[in-house]
């Protein structure tokens, strides 16, 4: 006699999330740059922002650290962060 | 991790047993050890024992944020040969889990191999039958075994917490099978822990922090005096490697033997810890050797830069950050301990939770 077995993975929550306005290119927009700061992506992360600033020219750039490498950052320094920005590059080294 | 009909279906039919089982291996939903096929009549049972309805969510588990219903819950906690009346302190440990320091996604996917203590204290210690004895930290009972299991099951199968992607724990450890103990009622010398966290000394209390594998000190608690005891676990601590270099947390578990020797020489739990917290030190030079050392508080470090070679590093910075508890049984000269290193300031930090189990009648 056949058995019937209940599944036991979960399934995914939806992630609910408002589309952004396209950027027509990075010049002259206020960026934003938040890293984790693990030591593997410091060297890199230096260049990548002084690249932007240098090539991109932003009025504002507004930097946030994750409290620790592996801490998500908290929401609402990310929402105060999307208030100030044009665009923001998210930084994760592991 | 499939997409197979069966990954897709609430309930999929198999032949017999035999068929069941290998089922559940195709279909990823065990991670590597057997398990119990969740069928109709366990699973109504647990729901019925916990009157609670089915799709009610408990919460949502990283790093795949799955959504954890009670069917679902209840369908891993058969699966790992759970009693209804284990349910709730699952569902403890869940919640407990959840909580935003506990930094569960940061826990499933970090290559440090540490996994979720679950440490249970209170009256269901023995209504529930938890070994608090000879092996307290390893095999021998139902109720341990059981709800760790379940535990690891509903991160596997609810969280995703799969080794390779997205989970990248470079070596993990036997605790990631099943990582549960208890506070012996009788032979804590001391308050128990759930009032060491803030509860009544009546409440069952699960408490959750993520560590590594234990690592076992012989204390000589038979034949050393109190300090001597204290030294040798926290020698244990401080260890160059550890990651409580970076801050965090870590767990002691103290066997009766050193338990009753420190509470015999006058000192009380609070004590204890300061002592361990004190004495859990190395000379800063050597701490500033190792490079790793990077991982540290920009701030802390540069504090720590500022010291003498010859002043000590503390590796547990606060009292709170050391939970103590005993367990285990009494042996003979060597009076073990154990010590849990922890994940570092990163996160799986102590959360606890009262057990809800339901009114009797109900």
């Amino acid at each position: 006699m056949a058995i019937g077995i209940f599944n036991p993975v979960g399934e995914v929550a939806e992630l609910t999330s408002t589309l952004s306005t396209p950027l027509s290119g990075l010049d002259g927009k206020s960026v934003g740059f938040v890293c984790n700061h693990h030591p593997a992506i410091t060297a890199l992360w230096a260049q990548l922002e002084k690249s932007i600033e240098r090539d991109q020219k932003p009025p504002v750039v507004r930097r946030i650290s994750k409290p620790n490498i592996s801490m998500p950052q908290p929401a609402a320094q990310l929402a105060q962060l999307a208030s100030e920005v044009d665009y923001a590059i998210v930084g994760v080294g592991a | 991790m499939s997409e197979t009909a069966a990954a897709l279906a609430r309930i999929v039919e198999a032949e017999d047993l035999e068929a069941a089982v290998e089922l559940c291996y195709r279909e990823g939903w065990t991670d590597g050890l057997p398990v119990i096929p969740a069928t109709e009549r366990p699973l109504r049972r647990i729901i019925d024992y916990l009157g609670m309805k089915p799709d009610d969510v408990i919460g949502i588990i990283s790093p795949r944020r799955g959504v954890a219903t009670v069917e679902k819950i209840a369908i891993n906690c058969v699966m790992a040969g759970c009693l209804p009346e284990y349910v709730p302190v699952v569902i403890a440990a869940l919640q407990a889990m959840l909580e935003p320091e506990f930094n569960l996604e940061g826990v499933q996917t970090t290559t440090n191999p540490c996994a979720p203590l679950v440490m249970v204290s209170g009256p269901a210690v023995r209504e529930l039958g938890f070994n608090t004895r000879d092996c307290a930290l390893g095999h021998g009972s139902r109720a341990n075994a059981a709800i760790g299991r379940a535990v690891r099951l509903i991160l596997w199968n609810i969280g995703g917490g799969y080794p390779g992607s997205p989970c990248r724990t470079t070596l993990g450890h036997p605790g990631y099978y099943s990582y549960c103990i208890a506070e012996d009622p009788e032979n804590n010398p001391w308050e128990p822990l759930q009032v060491t966290r803030g509860f009544a000394a009546d409440d069952t209390v699960v408490t959750v922090t993520a560590v590594d594998a234990p690592h076992a000190v012989a204390t000589g608690a038979l034949v050393n005096s109190p300090g001597q005891v204290l030294t040798n676990i926290a020698d244990s601590i401080a260890y160059l490697g550890s990651n409580n270099q970076y801050g965090g947390q870590a767990v002691v578990i103290l066997g009766p033997m050193a338990a009753k020797c420190l509470a015999d020489g006058g000192y009380d739990k609070a004590k204890v810890v300061g002592e361990l917290v004190r004495r859990a030190t190395r000379p800063v030079a050597e701490v500033l050797r190792n490079k790793n050392i990077d991982h540290m508080p920009a701030e802390e470090l540069d504090q720590l830069r500022k010291k003498r070679d010859d002043d000590l590093f503390h590796y547990i910075r606060k009292v709170e950050n050391l939970v103590l508890l005993t367990t285990g049984s009494w042996g003979a000269v060597g009076g073990y301990a154990a010590v849990c290193p922890g994940w570092g300031h990163f996160g799986g930090l102590t959360q606890s939770r009262k057990v809800q189990f339901p009114a009797k009648g109900a």
